[in-house]
């Protein structure tokens, strides 16, 4: 057993996360690491596997011929659409959810249909609409109430709140930007 | 010597206590408050209006004007006069029948409970489970549409999720207490601009909002799913099963809208995390691996 067992198997995480990046790669190793190769049978092992899939991809791409390659996309294609179908069910069924709520509240445009349903559905929509009314019409009370009593300066105040948290968001996201997603070290 | 650069969270942040104090000192007089809560049971001539906190007017209350809560709740006890409306944006009003009210009561909560203060009383049980089953669906749908056009970006963010830990609930809090004070703001502008600037505002943070939602419910999916299959999955069913996860935690009686409105702040944060993804990290993946 190599001395240090725990050291080691951060060290060797460490070490095969450069190889990964580096492609196997030994030049961005300095002493210490190569060392550590030296001995560690998994990390040579990560290495060698990582230089061999780098040949692979240098032989591989970009493809020598390209009607092999169309002919490649092309047989991909069904398998491309049969995910994309897949992939849509999850939003259909979401989409039933939703409209079988509507259907509840009583958002079916044919009056034959509406006649099938339940007497308090045919009620939804329209309290729906008074209740969208009421929102803009709430609004516009607490508007008018908030202009005639709250101070000008802290009004000032909200809007520099306002813009300063605009800035340090905007700021917070372009700083994230530059974050590897895999790397907690940056 | 180099000079340091300005902290602009410590900024926002001082800036943001000295509006909440500011805004608690304002309460003494009477008529306003911010996140503090205001009892009234005297006559005040005016409106009275309260942000992010309860309004309760004792039965001795004679509001000369409108009695207004946003991000609260107004209760309103027997033999209280309000001499025009009443109104709870965000919020519930509690106002017994024999209550002299000269204008109307107006609730907007959120659109699942929008019945539930609406003329349709008689049918509330029956209108409210379509309402929750109509806003269920359309949060589904929502979020599972935003994942089946933006795997690649919603995949990406959800795996910032926990990179980025603390930080991501942090700044929805941040970012949430920015859009209360834009709210007041706007508000104070008066009705002609602030009703659409309130309207946008609000749609701003609902498109955030589902974003985050989005990025939580794949995060969430991914986790529930893992136990039971192991091959990739496509993002829309993960985040079908997350964000149904999330659904049936608002539906909790009790605390479930608690629960909700943090889960809310958390997907702000969740929503800037992916606006911070770089579009070239992203090129780098093929999209089609990540359906």
């Amino acid at each position: 057993m190599i001395r240090g067992e725990a050291l080691v198997a951060t060290d060797c995480q460490t070490i095969q996360e450069m190889l990964a990046e580096n492609g196997g790669g030994l030049e961005r190793l300095d002493g210490a690491e190569s060392r550590h190769l030296e001995v560690c049978p998994d990390c040579r092992e990560v290495a060698a596997a990582e230089m061999a899939l780098g040949l692979l991809f240098a032989k591989a791409i970009p493809p020598a011929d390209p009607v092999v390659e169309k002919r490649v996309l092309a047989a991909l294609r069904p398998v491309q659409i049969r995910r994309r179908i897949v992939a849509f069910l999850p939003v259909a069924a979401s989409l039933l959810v939703a409209l079988v709520g509507a259907v509840m509240v009583g958002g079916v445009p044919g009056s034959g249909i509406l006649g099938l349903l339940p007497k308090f559905s045919t009620q939804g929509w329209m309290a729906f609409g008074t209740s969208v009314s009421d929102w803009s019409a709430a609004v516009a009370t607490g508007a008018r109430a908030a202009a005639a009593t709250l101070d000008p300066a802290f009004l000032v105040g909200a809007g520099l709140v306002s813009i300063f948290g605009l800035v340090w968001v905007a700021l917070t996201a372009l700083r994230w930007r530059r974050v590897s997603l895999w790397r907690d070290d940056q | 010597m180099a000079r340091r650069p300005i902290n602009l969270f410590r900024l926002h942040f001082f800036l943001l206590l000295a509006l909440m104090v500011s805004g608690v000192a304002e309460a003494s007089s009477g008529r306003t408050a911010v996140l503090s809560d205001l009892k009234i049971d005297e006559r005040v001539a005016g409106d009275v209006v309260v942000f992010g906190a309860d309004l309760e007017l004792g039965p001795e209350a004679r509001i000369e004007g409108d009695a207004v809560a946003i991000g609260g709740d107004i209760r309103v006890a027997e033999g209280a006069v309000v001499t025009r409306h009443v109104v709870a944006v965000f919020g519930g009003a509690d106002v017994p029948v024999i209550a002299d009210i000269g204008g109307r009561v107006l609730c907007f909560s959120s659109p699942a409970t929008l019945l539930s203060t609406s003329t349709t009383r008689g049918s509330s049980l029956q209108t409210n489970f379509s309402m929750h089953l109509l806003a269920a669906g359309g949060w589904l749908l929502v979020t599972t549409g935003l994942a089946f056009l933006f795997p690649a970006r919603m995949r990406f963010g959800a795996w910032a999720v926990p990179s980025l830990g603390i930080k991501i609930p942090a700044l929805g809090m941040m970012a949430g207490l920015t859009v209360f004070a834009s709210l007041i703001a706007a508000l104070g502008l008066g009705p002609v601009l602030g009703v659409p600037l309130v309207g946008g505002l609000m749609v701003i943070f609902f498109v955030a909002r589902a974003v985050g939602l989005t990025v939580l419910g794949c995060w969430i999916g991914a986790m529930v799913l893992k136990r039971w299959v192991h091959h990739p999955l496509p993002i829309s069913l993960e985040v079908f099963v997350g964000v149904l996860v999330l659904l049936a935690v608002r539906f909790l009686p009790l605390i479930g809208e608690t629960l909700w409105t943090l889960i809310s702040l958390i997907a702000l944060g969740a929503s800037i995390a992916v606006l911070g993804i770089s579009t070239d990290l992203m090129r780098a993946e093929p999209t089609s691996a990540n359906q």
